[in-house]
């Protein structure tokens, strides 16, 4: 999913809405005012993208994030207002005569500094839009992760189902072998203490599908459903290669929301210095009207703070905190390489092992279910060992269910880092081509394609 | 000892090896899947030539071994001479290892014993001996390795040496040699291990597990004789069916008939050579070692014990899970055979062969020993080798009528389906049975044509499931 923040800096009262495409989520956003209606999903056939979107619609901290960003704009309104005059009265009470007066002031700084106010003010709504954004994307990878493992909780169970199965119909045949007096209980117990395992296993499997489920359950914003979300899905195959770690880190570079975030945080920090050092002694200037008694006082009103320090803490502070802010946006762009390195590694580690597992593993523990087969039929392998090289079978489908799953999240990870979805994978690591041929060169980062932007600042 | 020429020695055995063996003066010894080595004479000598080497070799159709035998051979050529020859034998050694040849039983001069080490040095790879000898007596015996004994002998040197008296008082008319021994061949391997001390899964009648192993001959009132020869490392009570016979000879020489009694089985236990002979009576009749492993090809020791086990609910769940899956074992072993399922490469199935009445479901240590009036006379040994392979051949023997066990019902009306009828005047051989069978369920039969009783599918003839 592309969370395309700037569409969220919509005008109150818009209804907005983003293309769908491969590798993009629809978000639908209502805005405030708006009845969000999520649309009916049965929670058997849940998506990817059926996951994100109700995620976008349901999920409270979704919500939350985005009435955070409408707060962020309100303050920008706010600020960017030519006149915030403040309007005092006040009434005394003498002894003699009673005292009243109105005034009208207008803060002077705000006033001169009106043009370093408006770039301030976007600055900061557009550092506490990335906040938001950057808690959506966090969000879009939770949401990403509980899906691939809920699918992969769901493969596991099935697979840890058969083998729980065919461990009982060997435990099934050895007790008929004891009640037909072949065996001993020692014997019946090697195969009792199989099932056993086999059964243990699969609870735990049972599990985590239900600790899977609820975790989704309540990221999409739909706790109550939790015991009935089902995915009919099954975590994709490994791509057969990966874009190449410049091509990455230029589209971090450039639509990365970390960096983003901190970039604009120093944005905003260098607009508040500037701010800081120009308005150290605040300033108001107005119009009053007083009356004391029957004698009226109507002028122009100028109101002076001066600071002891003249202003030169907040100043200092302010500084810091640009200091603070650059800093953060080097170390965000220094670490951007090794954070894509490591994620990188992660996925092409995974690969390797799917790769081994798909290519050598399985292969190799086939061809000696088929051999011990031949054998049985020859009497020369009994039913258990026939059992066993299935077992093995699902030991190393087990296997590269894990792989697949640690591959698919490194993956969002590293989506999350670029703030943009990788291309659609092209063909799977299953199917690819025979070692002798040559490996292609992994492709560039095509861009997502780009949406129409409804931010109105 | 000399070293031949490579060159003259091959040719001499291109050119004489096959020579037809005198026959006037004795039976010549037949030894099924075997050969009888030819000889020149030389200044009044017999001289054979013999061979060492690494061989593949077949023990059935569908499983060939690597062994080690003479002249291309295990067992090596059957060395026949007369009481009262010199012999000299030239051995080649073609193998990885020094070897010597050990006459065993034939009474002959210490330094010719061929005990490597003992008696003589190892003939070294690439050399060759000889060895020269008067035979001063008759009887069978035989040859083998004498060098790394268990390793050569384990993979097949060995053969028999038959020595015949001067005069032949009791002249049979069928002389047969069977070489006993036993191997280890992992299933789907090819190599034996001749490390394996006790639990060898092969049991041979001259290096050939059954149905591989070529039938005895002979016609009704022949007398017969047979030589068994042991070298191999367990004790094997021979019997045959049908017949009394007595046991005329050891290795040690003739028994006085004084000192011989009927048998039905003779205990040949290694090192040890029987002979015994018989009077042929009408039928195929089976003669094998009587240890009820050793007419059986290669099965599994440690796989379950299924006798009695009802697995009608447990089959269906195992084979979801392996789909090839079939319950087996549960009525015994019987419904391996004929059931033609898919096996290791390079492996005779446990129980094997056919006869007129349906799969014989023996292996190992299994012949048949046809008596036939019409069953032809062999001029040669050679020829014998040529025409005789398995246990089909020469057809199957025709039972007069109400001879054959069936059903009360089936001799009572003297016409009995699934078992061949009476020899036609025309004599031609009666047609097989027809046996059917389910697809599924192999293990049902019957005899004509119906539902499978266990699933209900029509059955089919029992040739239509081999194919």
């Amino acid at each position: 999913m592309r969370v395309h923040w700037k569409s969220l800096a919509a005008p109150p009262g818009c209804v907005i809405r983003v293309a769908a495409g491969i590798g993009f989520i629809t978000v639908a956003a209502w805005t405030q005012g708006a009845a969000a209606n999520p649309p009916e999903m049965p929670p058997s056939a849940l998506t990817l993208e059926s996951a994100l979107r109700l995620a976008a619609l349901q999920d409270p901290e979704v919500k939350a994030l985005l009435a955070d960003r409408e707060a962020a704009a309100s303050v920008r309104r706010q600020e960017r207002l030519p006149l915030i005059p403040t309007v005092e009265a006040s009434y005394r009470f003498g002894d003699k005569e009673d005292r009243s007066g109105l005034a009208v002031t207008e803060d002077l700084s705000h006033l001169l500094l009106y043009p370093l106010r408006w770039g301030l003010a976007g600055a900061r709504y557009d550092e506490g839009r990335m906040r938001a954004a950057i808690g959506l994307a966090d969000r879009e990878l939770e949401v990403k992760k509980a899906f691939y493992s809920l699918l992969a909780a769901q493969q596991s169970e099935a697979l840890l189902l058969a083998r729980r199965e065919s461990a009982d119909a060997a435990a099934e045949l050895a007790s008929l072998q004891r009640q037909a007096g072949n065996t001993n209980a020692l014997q019946e117990d090697v195969q009792i203490a199989e099932q056993q395992d086999a059964v243990l296993e699969f609870e735990r499997a049972r599990n985590e599908s239900v600790l899977a489920r609820q975790e989704l359950a309540l990221l999409i914003g739909m706790p109550a459903l939790a015991d009935s979300l089902r995915s009919a899905d099954s975590l994709p195959p490994i791509p057969y290669s990966d874009p190449r770690l410049d091509d990455l880190l230029d589209l971090a570079r450039e639509r990365g929301p970390d960096l983003e975030a901190a970039k604009a945080a120093e944005i905003a920090a260098g607009k508040s210095l500037w701010q800081a050092r120009l308005n150290r002694i605040p300033m108001r200037a107005g119009v009053e009207w007083e009356r004391e008694g029957k004698a009226d006082f109507f002028g122009p009103k100028l109101e002076v703070q001066v600071p002891l320090d003249l202003g030169w803490n907040a100043a200092s502070q302010a500084k810091w905190e640009r200091e603070s802010a650059r800093r953060r946006s080097a170390a965000a762009e220094a670490g951007l390489r090794a954070r894509i390195a490591c994620l990188q590694a992660r996925m092409r580690a995974a690969r390797n092992s799917a790769d081994f597992l798909g290519r050598t593993i399985l292969p190799h523990r086939q061809a000696v279910l088929e051999e011990t087969q031949r054998h049985y039929n020859f009497m020369l392998e009994g039913a258990y060992e026939l059992i066993q090289a299935r077992q093995r079978i699902f030991a190393a489908e087990r296997e590269t269910l894990a792989a697949r799953k640690e591959y698919w999240i490194a993956r969002a990870e590293l989506e999350r880092v670029l703030g943009a979805s990788l291309p659609n994978p092209d063909a799977p690591a299953d199917n690819r081509p025979a070692r002798n041929e040559t490996v292609p060169e992994p492709a560039p980062i095509a861009p997502a394609p780009s949406v129409p932007d409804h931010g109105g600042h | 000892m000399r070293n031949l020429n490579p060159l003259g020695f091959a040719l001499g055995l291109a050119l004489f090896g096959t020579q037809a063996i005198e026959t006037g003066a004795y039976t010549p010894v037949v030894t099924p899947n075997g050969s009888t080595l030819g000889y020149t004479m030389e200044q009044g000598v017999k001289v054979f030539r013999l061979s060492v080497d690494v061989i593949k070799h077949e023990m059935a159709p569908g499983m060939i071994i690597n062994a080690w035998g003479y002249n291309q051979r295990t067992p090596g050529p059957t060395l026949e001479a007369v009481e009262g020859d010199r012999v000299r034998i030239w051995v080649k050694n073609n193998l990885p290892e020094p070897t010597a040849v050990h006459w065993h039983g034939i009474l002959l001069p210490n330094g010719m014993d061929g005990v490597q080490g003992l008696t003589q040095r190892g003939i070294q790879p690439g050399e060759t001996f000889r060895y020269e000898f008067t035979l001063e007596q008759h009887g069978t015996f035989m040859y083998h390795s004498h060098g790394d004994e268990m390793v050569q002998m384990g993979l097949g040197t060995m053969g028999f040496f038959i020595i015949h008296p001067k005069t032949e008082t009791r002249k049979a008319d069928r002389d047969y040699a069977i070489m006993l021994n036993e191997w280890f061949v992992p299933p789907g391997a090819s190599t034996p291990n001749p490390s394996v001390m006790t639990d060898f899964n092969l049991f041979t009648f001259n290096s050939r597990i059954f149905p591989g192993t070529a039938p005895l001959l002979a016609r009704p009132g022949e007398r017969v004789r047979i030589r068994i020869g042991n070298v191999g490392q367990e004790d094997h009570p021979i019997h045959i069916h049908g017949h009394r016979f007595k046991v005329v000879a050891t290795d040690g020489g003739d028994i006085p008939a004084s000192a011989q009694w009927s048998e039905t089985t003779v205990l040949v236990a290694p090192g040890q050579t029987r002979t015994f002979e018989f009077t042929a009576t009408e039928g195929d009749w089976p003669l094998h070692c009587h240890r009820r492993h050793h007419p059986m090809n290669a099965m599994g020791h440690q796989t379950p014990n299924l006798l009695g086990v009802d697995q009608s609910k447990v089959e269906g769940k195992i084979r979801a899970k392996v789909p090839g899956y079939m319950a087996m074992g549960q009525a015994g072993m019987d419904e391996m055979t004929g059931m033609g399922m898919e096996g290791p490469a390079n492996t005779v199935p446990m129980m094997a062969g056919d006869g007129p009445f349906g799969p014989i479901g023996m292996g190992g240590m299994f012949t048949v020993v046809k008596v036939h009036a019409d069953i032809p006379r062999f001029a040669t040994a050679a020829e014998y080798d040529a025409k005789v392979k398995g246990p089909a051949d020469f057809g199957w023997y025709r039972h007069p009528a109400g001879t054959v066990a069936d059903t009360a019902a089936a001799v009572q009306s003297k016409s009995s389906p699934g078992k061949i009828k009476a020899e036609g005047a025309n004599g031609q051989s009666p047609p097989r049975s027809a046996v059917y069978t389910c697809p599924m369920h192999p293990e049902v039969r019957s005899d004509g044509p119906g539902n499978c009783p266990k699933c209900g599918m029509k059955l089919i003839p029992m040739e239509e499931q081999k194919k």
